[in-house]
């Protein structure tokens, strides 16, 4: 019996609007869509007129006092949290932060590559703030779940994508589903230049000229994050 | 927010990545008067951030979007005040819901108290019952029970349930107390504030005039001399007016290093008890406790594999709890053993990895000074004899491998060699200080 992603997806929903648990620690394989799940959650959280913090740790150059009076926000969201794993005074500013939003009654929900026992946090205070909540695993896609995530997105596009497009582009594309998802964009915006259906030569095309970095997704709501973790809801 | 800052968000949302959007724009709030355009940052890094990487862009765009009305931008730190009405995310005006008395709540509110940590969602166990029944008298009789109580243990054990259920007892008793939990990290900022501020004075007022001052994880302290200066005349001033301190922190006042010994010395004034990792039949109990107030239905086969399966702390264990909570209720599947299995998968590996017989050899050696070949070999002689039972007897607790895997993991023994060890060990720990304290000390090491 495995419940895939769905009930990851559900629990961040409830974070994000609050009627859930305060405190939520997802953790997840690189491309397994840690970030555009948490993204979405702040752009709901934005949409209903609250303040919120979205904030990847390992963006390059930031420092701890990043995360002075975030409590100030009704909601905070902290990604690629591996990367302060190990550094005291990143690891002591987080603990401080986890205490001031729990004394403010914020929400945190923090996320990372690993559980918090295999994070590799210095500071034992931390790791056990960190599990306090749930803590869910999100799953990365499968194969299949890939093949599906490119249907719904063709389908909610307008786009006819054939199952052998499908494989020509799984077996030739980054397995990454943002860069999936952003060549769905690219296919799409193509047809609407060409008035036409793409087709696998086109798409062939089309994928010589994309980039190979993986770019953030385009929407942010937890509707389209579902897009790409529905899929396995029923794995 | 103002129509004008939604119409620019709008369209830097356009232009940045979506990742840099929520980072940088996101947490910004905006008020909008005479001509200019104020932003909120939360913090000094975020606004210097965003003074240099988007101050020209968002000046251009809110010249464009106001048409030519707002010529200036600035860049402040702090937040508005003004919340939603309908706002469900704040855990504080839910509980003001529930609790019609908002004189209560917000004297709750004041002191930093979260109202669900009280005494009867406090589970009592051998492991903490000495703590708790300190903390009732305190919370009866604040002040003159003991001063200062100092409660120790290791991580997510339950000391900060107790400081909150002390000062919502003493609340609930007499609203005209003046209450204040704080951990100690707060305490040092908001000292710093104070001093950039030039405020001092009325920090120094603020705490040497509570009734009951809850200070958490002392421990932060070390290697603070100022912030350890200002509390130590903090702690002076209050236990001279008979006021109520309670400090916390992961281990024994003497053991806090980077203290001041005069601080150390009064933190031992008082009382001082410990709180230890909860047995299995504990671990149930507050299971089946925090099961309760999660409205599940908890059966009890699913509440012992959960005890046996996390051991570490309570907080995880509560962590575990509330997970298969959601879940059920998302999928609207009842709570069983395989249910509890599947649910927690990937959290039960992590414990299992956590504590390896490997990791258990490593300790007790370490502990005892010893190698780990010593305890793998046929020495016989006291000194590793002894350590080598302890750590068969950790390996038969915290390790899910049987009897004969252990015997054979420690130089290829029999099971019976294991049964031995467990039996001995326990009889020694009723005897011995010196084998319980190593005992706890050990146990504590590997669960954290």
């Amino acid at each position: 019996m495995s419940h895939g992603n769905a009930s990851v997806v559900a629990a961040v929903r409830h974070w994000a609007d609050g009627s859930g648990e305060p405190y939520l620690y997802i953790h997840g394989a690189a491309a397994s869509g840690k970030s555009r799940l948490l993204v979405c959650a702040a752009g709901e959280i934005r949409q209903r007129g609250l303040s919120v913090i979205y904030l990847p740790l390992d963006t390059p150059k930031l420092t701890p006092d990043v995360l002075d009076d975030l409590e100030q926000r009704d909601a905070i969201l902290l990604d690629a949290v591996q990367a302060i794993a190990g550094n005291r005074a990143w690891e002591q500013a987080l603990f401080n932060l986890y205490n001031r939003a729990r004394d403010a009654r914020r929400r945190l929900l923090a996320a990372a590559r690993q559980p918090t026992g295999r994070l590799g946090l210095q500071l034992p205070d931390l790791s056990s703030r960190l599990a306090a909540g749930p803590s869910y695993n999100l799953k990365p896609l499968s194969d299949a779940g890939r093949a599906e995530l490119l249907r719904i997105g063709a389908e909610q596009r307008g786009l006819r994508l054939g199952d052998a497009m499908i494989s020509y582009i799984l077996s030739r594309c980054p397995r990454d589903p943002g860069v999936l998802r952003e060549l769905l964009d690219t296919i799409d915006r193509s047809a609407l230049a060409e008035q036409r259906q793409p087709s696998i030569r086109s798409i062939g095309r089309l994928l010589e000229q994309l980039e190979r970095s993986t770019s953030d997704p385009q929407t942010n709501t937890l509707s389209a994050a579902e897009e790409q973790f529905q899929p396995n809801a029923a794995d | 927010m103002p129509k004008l800052w939604d119409q620019c968000t709008n369209l830097l949302k356009q232009d940045l990545t979506d990742s840099e959007f929520n980072t940088w724009i996101m947490p910004l709030q905006a008020s909008e008067e005479e001509g200019r355009l104020r932003l909120f940052a939360p913090n000094r890094f975020v606004k210097d951030w965003v003074k240099q990487h988007y101050e020209k862009q968002i000046a251009t765009l809110c010249l464009g979007v106001s048409e030519g009305r707002i010529e200036h931008v600035s860049f402040e730190i702090g937040a508005l005040r003004k919340r939603q009405e309908n706002d469900t995310h704040s855990v504080e005006s839910r509980a003001s819901e529930a609790d019609p008395d908002s004189t209560l709540e917000k004297r709750r509110a004041d002191a930093c108290l979260n109202r669900t940590f009280n005494f009867d969602s406090f589970v009592e166990g051998k492991s903490n019952q000495i703590a708790r029944a300190a903390s009732i008298q305190i919370g009866q009789n604040p002040g003159t029970a003991y001063n200062p109580l100092f409660v120790y243990g290791g991580v997510g054990l339950g000391k900060t349930h107790l400081m909150h259920a002390i000062g919502n007892a003493i609340i609930e008793a007499n609203r005209e107390a003046h209450v204040i939990y704080v951990h100690s990290e707060r305490f040092v900022s908001d000292m710093i504030r104070a001093l950039q501020h030039n405020e001092i004075d009325k920090f120094k007022r603020l705490y040497r005039r509570v009734n009951v001052l809850l200070i958490d994880d002392v421990q932060f302290f070390a290697g603070k001399d100022r912030s350890q200066e200002e509390f130590f005349h903090t702690f002076n001033a209050l236990f001279e007016a008979q006021q109520q301190i309670v400090l916390s922190s992961d281990r024994f006042p003497k053991e806090v290093s980077g203290l001041e010994e005069r601080l150390r010395s009064r933190f031992g004034w008082g009382l001082t008890v410990a709180i230890e990792p909860p047995d299995l039949e504990t671990r149930v109990a507050i299971l089946n406790s925090k099961a309760t107030m999660l409205q599940m239905d908890l059966p009890d086969d699913v509440a012992f594999f959960i005890a046996k399966r996390v051991r570490s702390n309570i907080r995880e264990l509560e962590g575990a709890l509330r997970r298969l909570a959601a879940n059920s209720r998302f999928l609207g599947i009842p709570i069983t053993v395989e249910f509890a299995k599947d649910a927690l998968r990937d959290m039960l590996v992590a414990q299992d990895k956590q504590v390896s017989i490997e990791n258990i050899q490593k300790a007790v050696a370490a502990h005892y000074k010893i190698r780990v070949s010593d305890l793998l070999s046929s020495s016989r002689s006291r000194s590793v004899a002894r350590p080598r039972q302890v750590a068969m007897t950790l390996a038969k607790e915290l390790t899910k491998h049987s009897l004969p895997e252990i015997g054979k993991a420690f130089g290829g023994r029999d099971h019976s060699t294991v049964i031995h060890a467990a039996r001995k060990v326990t009889e020694l720990r009723a005897g011995d200080t010196m084998i319980e304290e190593d005992y706890k000390i050990l146990l504590r090491t590997l669960q954290n």
